[in-house]
């Protein structure tokens, strides 16, 4: 359900998670930053292969709430552009 | 994949003992948000005791367990993600399971996991499994997540880690009883999952974890514990900074290979901050998808409830709903209660000044035993209200999306959206609001937010506020006054920016923390843990605060009642036992039994006001006023502000009783108000212009005038620095302001009207 089919990788956009649109899903590929933010970004299920959605933008367009592995969370866009994220190309 | 997990990574721990002894300690530990204390409260009851741990603002609840085996100590460890250590209470959770501190290590861990979110709670599970401790896993919030169409396979789930796994409920307290037997069975060590570290890794842990033995750096010195250290960021600071603090020739040279094996397995392509999380959380969903089912990622009403409550237009509507709601309460709503103590406590005064008599020992018992009393006890009231709210809300879930709503305006100074509510509440009263800075997680915004509180202008300054506008804009157009006031709030406001953003630049240094705050799924509070946690922090604040508060409360009632052989211009002994006499002589006629108590009265008035400035307060008043006198403050107003050291509603009776109209007087008393009016220098100015009296309104807002604030910002930092050092900041900041309102305004002319 969550893991993104290698094949599909050629088609992908490589972009970061505060770039995504509200309501917009992508698959995890990988963390940027600083290796404690990295670590902590990972165990709250920031992983490769899984799949992210922001469901919402605060007032003023920040922080992000997004949805992963079925727990929520609010972080803000500094954060988020430390999530780099796979959308299917022409989304 | 689970058959090949049966190695355990604990065969290297020493002292865990192969004859498994009856359990007494007991740690609880588990993700924020899991509902973790809500089981401590329905394991422990009421027999609860909190404290700290050593030099750290981090709190240690330490309650009892009473089982058919006798009693069990149960520690509540606070909320951590990961035993890879970043913040204090992480480091905090993870030296308990080390048994770092003093009473050593517990025989069984609980690890509370979250069912409606299993494999975030699992990556905590499965590392302390990997520490070699004897654990018993509580699936807590199982009723929500059948609720949510999640389904686990308890049974397997216990196969799978090799350890007992009891589904609980926190709010009800079901399965506490299965909970408390499989801690009396003493738990089980566990199966640590395989992680498939590259070879690369594997080679330089195998060397390092020999070294590593026995040199307490680390629960479970393993082969696993080194592949973590070689594999976690924060797992790697925290053990290179015990090597680095151990300093010998041997640490220093375990540090330098470290660095040189993390450093060989970056070069060979891997994340060494991710990589222990990224493997973990691999092989956690490898372990659980046969075992777990959910029928969709979040219930429905989960997320209309989202839709509605963060929501740009809808959510901050309904915030400020709620807001306002929290802030009646603390403002008004307790007003009852308050007065309820109020009046007890000056009833308890009168009788107990009645007891003992009057004189000095009577003076003592009233207006310090007493009056100490209830600087702290009158704010019980809101203290317990503002914490039923606030637990309330915390509890269901809401609190984080304020937080969520509120976070880019509070970035303006620096500060997390967490911190608003606590501000808010500090427009009603400081103490509750700085105890409600512990919804803060981060330390350092806690810390900032704490230190800003006593800016807001609290209800104790209306008084204070109303008599100087009362004296001085009586004549003017009504607009007046309230501007005045109201610029003050603002400039409170505008202060506590400024000292914020100078905190991060100087004491508190560094970037704003990163968010990565939990939305957790709305829920009802549990009522019962609503009120166990409110009575937790009333109780916290009466027993660490209330004696500070009473101690520096007896201090100034001595500064202000010694010495007593003040030269006195008359003798009043003498005069008001001759009125008295006369009163006695008189008797039967009413007017002049009536005019002379009135004199008699008059006469005492004139006494305490003669008496108070005779008094160690009245000659420092009068020792500074060259100091104060540049802020457009006489001696009689120095007194006042001393005496506000106790309370700020101390202000309006002190002047009172130097005007020599009464301890009564209220900021409507038009006597005093007339007298405030006519008092003039030597010179023969008035002292209080327009512009002396804003001078002493914006000192108002700033000083940190409450003895109890003091009281509580030592408890809750537990330590003397923060409330001495913003004592005289503040202090420092006020005299600067006044002194430079009341200068320019008498360059521009300002001072004479």
């Amino acid at each position: 359900m969550r893991l993104y089919r290698n094949k599909h990788l050629r088609e992908l956009r490589a972009v970061t998670l505060d770039q995504l649109p509200v309501g917009g899903s992508a698959a995890v590929t990988g963390l940027s930053g600083e290796p404690l933010l990295r670590e902590r970004l990972a165990e709250l299920g920031f992983t490769p292969g899984v799949e992210v959605r922001v469901v919402r933008k605060a007032p003023l367009g920040d922080p992000l709430h997004v949805r992963v592995r079925s727990g929520s969370f609010a972080i803000r866009a500094d954060e988020a552009r430390c999530v780099c994220v796979a959308v299917e190309a022409g989304r | 994949m689970k058959s090949k997990a049966s190695t355990p990574a604990t065969a290297g721990v020493i002292g865990l003992g192969s004859l498994k002894k009856k359990p007494r300690r007991v740690a609880l530990c588990g993700n924020p948000n899991v509902g973790k204390t809500s089981l401590f409260n329905a394991l422990t009851g009421m027999r609860q005791r909190v404290g700290n741990y050593p030099g750290i603002t981090v709190e240690r609840v330490v309650g009892t367990v009473a089982t058919s085996a006798g009693p069990l100590q149960l520690v509540d460890l606070p909320g951590c993600y990961s035993l890879a250590p970043r913040s204090p209470d992480e480091r905090v959770a993870r030296s308990e399971i080390a048994g770092e501190f003093e009473d050593g290590a517990p025989d069984v861990v609980i690890v509370v996991a979250d069912s409606t979110n299993l494999e975030r709670s699992m990556v905590l599970v499965t590392q302390v499994i990997d520490t070699g401790r004897s654990l018993v896993v509580a699936l807590n919030q199982y009723d929500m997540a059948l609720a949510d169409g999640v389904s686990i396979d308890v049974e397997a789930l216990s196969e799978l880690l090799g350890v007992p796994v009891v589904p609980t409920c926190g709010r009800t307290g079901e399965g506490r009883a299965e909970l408390v037997s499989a801690v009396l069975a003493g738990g089980s060590r566990g199966r640590s999952l395989a992680l498939q570290f590259p070879d690369v890794l594997t080679r330089h842990a195998e060397q390092l974890a020999p070294r590593l033995a026995g040199r307490e750096v680390g629960v479970g010195d393993g082969l696993r514990f080194a592949e973590l250290v070689l594999s976690s960021a924060a797992l790697a600071e925290d053990v290179l900074g015990r090597l680095d603090a151990e300093d010998s020739d041997e640490s220093r040279s375990i540090a330098a290979d470290i660095r040189r094996a993390r450093q060989d397995v970056e070069d060979a392509g891997h994340d060494s901050a991710t990589l222990s999380t990224e493997l973990r959380f691999a092989a956690i969903d490898a372990l659980i998808a046969p075992i777990l089912k959910r029928t969709a990622d979040q219930s429905p009403w989960q997320a209309r409830a989202d839709r509605f409550l963060t929501h740009p237009v809808s959510g901050t509507l309904a915030m400020l709903a709620v807001f306002l709601l929290v802030f009646m309460v603390v403002y008004s709503w307790s007003g009852g209660a308050i007065d309820f103590v109020d009046k007890t406590l000056t009833a308890l005064g009168s009788w107990l000044h009645g007891l003992v008599g009057g004189g000095l020992l009577g003076s003592f018992v009233k207006d310090g035993i007493v009056a100490g009393l209830g600087a702290f006890l009158v704010f019980v009231p809101q203290i317990a209200m503002l914490f039923v709210l606030l637990e309330a809300l915390e509890d269901s879930g809401y609190l984080a999306r304020a937080a969520f709503l509120l976070d880019r305006v509070m970035g303006l100074v620096g500060l997390p959206g967490r911190s608003f509510l606590p501000l808010l509440s500090g427009f009603a009263c400081a103490i509750p609001a700085i105890m409600a800075t512990r919804t803060i997680e981060n330390r350092r915004d806690r810390m900032v937010t704490m230190a800003i509180v006593p800016l807001m202008s609290c209800q104790a300054r209306l008084p204070v506020y109303a008599v100087i506008v009362g004296a001085l804009f009586a004549a003017s157009p009504s607009w007046v006054p309230a501007t005045v006031v109201l610029v003050m709030y603002v400039a409170g406001i505008v202060v506590a920016g400024v000292v914020a953003k100078g905190l991060q630049h100087s004491v508190l240094p560094g970037a704003r923390s990163p968010l990565l705050l939990e939305l957790p799924s709305y829920r009802r509070p549990s009522l019962r843990s609503v009120l166990f946690n409110t009575g937790k922090r009333t109780w916290s604040f009466v027993a660490g605060a209330g004696p500070i508060i009473l101690v520096l409360m007896m201090v100034l009632w001595a500064a202000l009642t010694f010495p007593r052989d003040v030269k006195l211009q008359r003798d009043f002994g003498a005069e008001s036992a001759q009125l008295e006499a006369r009163i006695v002589q008189s008797d039967g006629d009413p007017s002049r039994v009536e005019s002379l108590s009135t004199e008699l009265v008059e006469l005492r008035r004139v006494e305490s006001s003669e008496r108070l400035r005779g008094s160690y307060i009245g000659q420092v008043a009068q020792l500074i006023e060259p100091v104060i006198e540049p802020l457009g403050f006489d001696w009689k107003i120095g007194v006042s502000i001393l005496g506000s050291f106790a309370a700020r509603e101390v202000f309006v009776p002190t002047l009172g009783v130097i005007y020599a109209v009464g301890d009564k007087a209220d900021e409507h008393d038009q006597g005093l108000l007339d007298s405030m009016r006519d008092d003039r220098w030597p010179d023969g100015r008035p002292v209080f212009t327009p512009l002396s009296g804003i001078s002493l309104l914006l000192f108002y807002v700033i000083a940190l005038q409450c003895v109890s604030t003091l009281g509580v910002l030592k408890r809750e930092t537990n330590s003397w620095r923060w409330p001495v050092g913003l004592f005289l900041a503040y202090g420092a900041i006020a005299y600067i302001a006044s002194l430079a309102v009341f200068q320019l305004g008498t360059l521009l002319g300002l001072g004479a009207t």
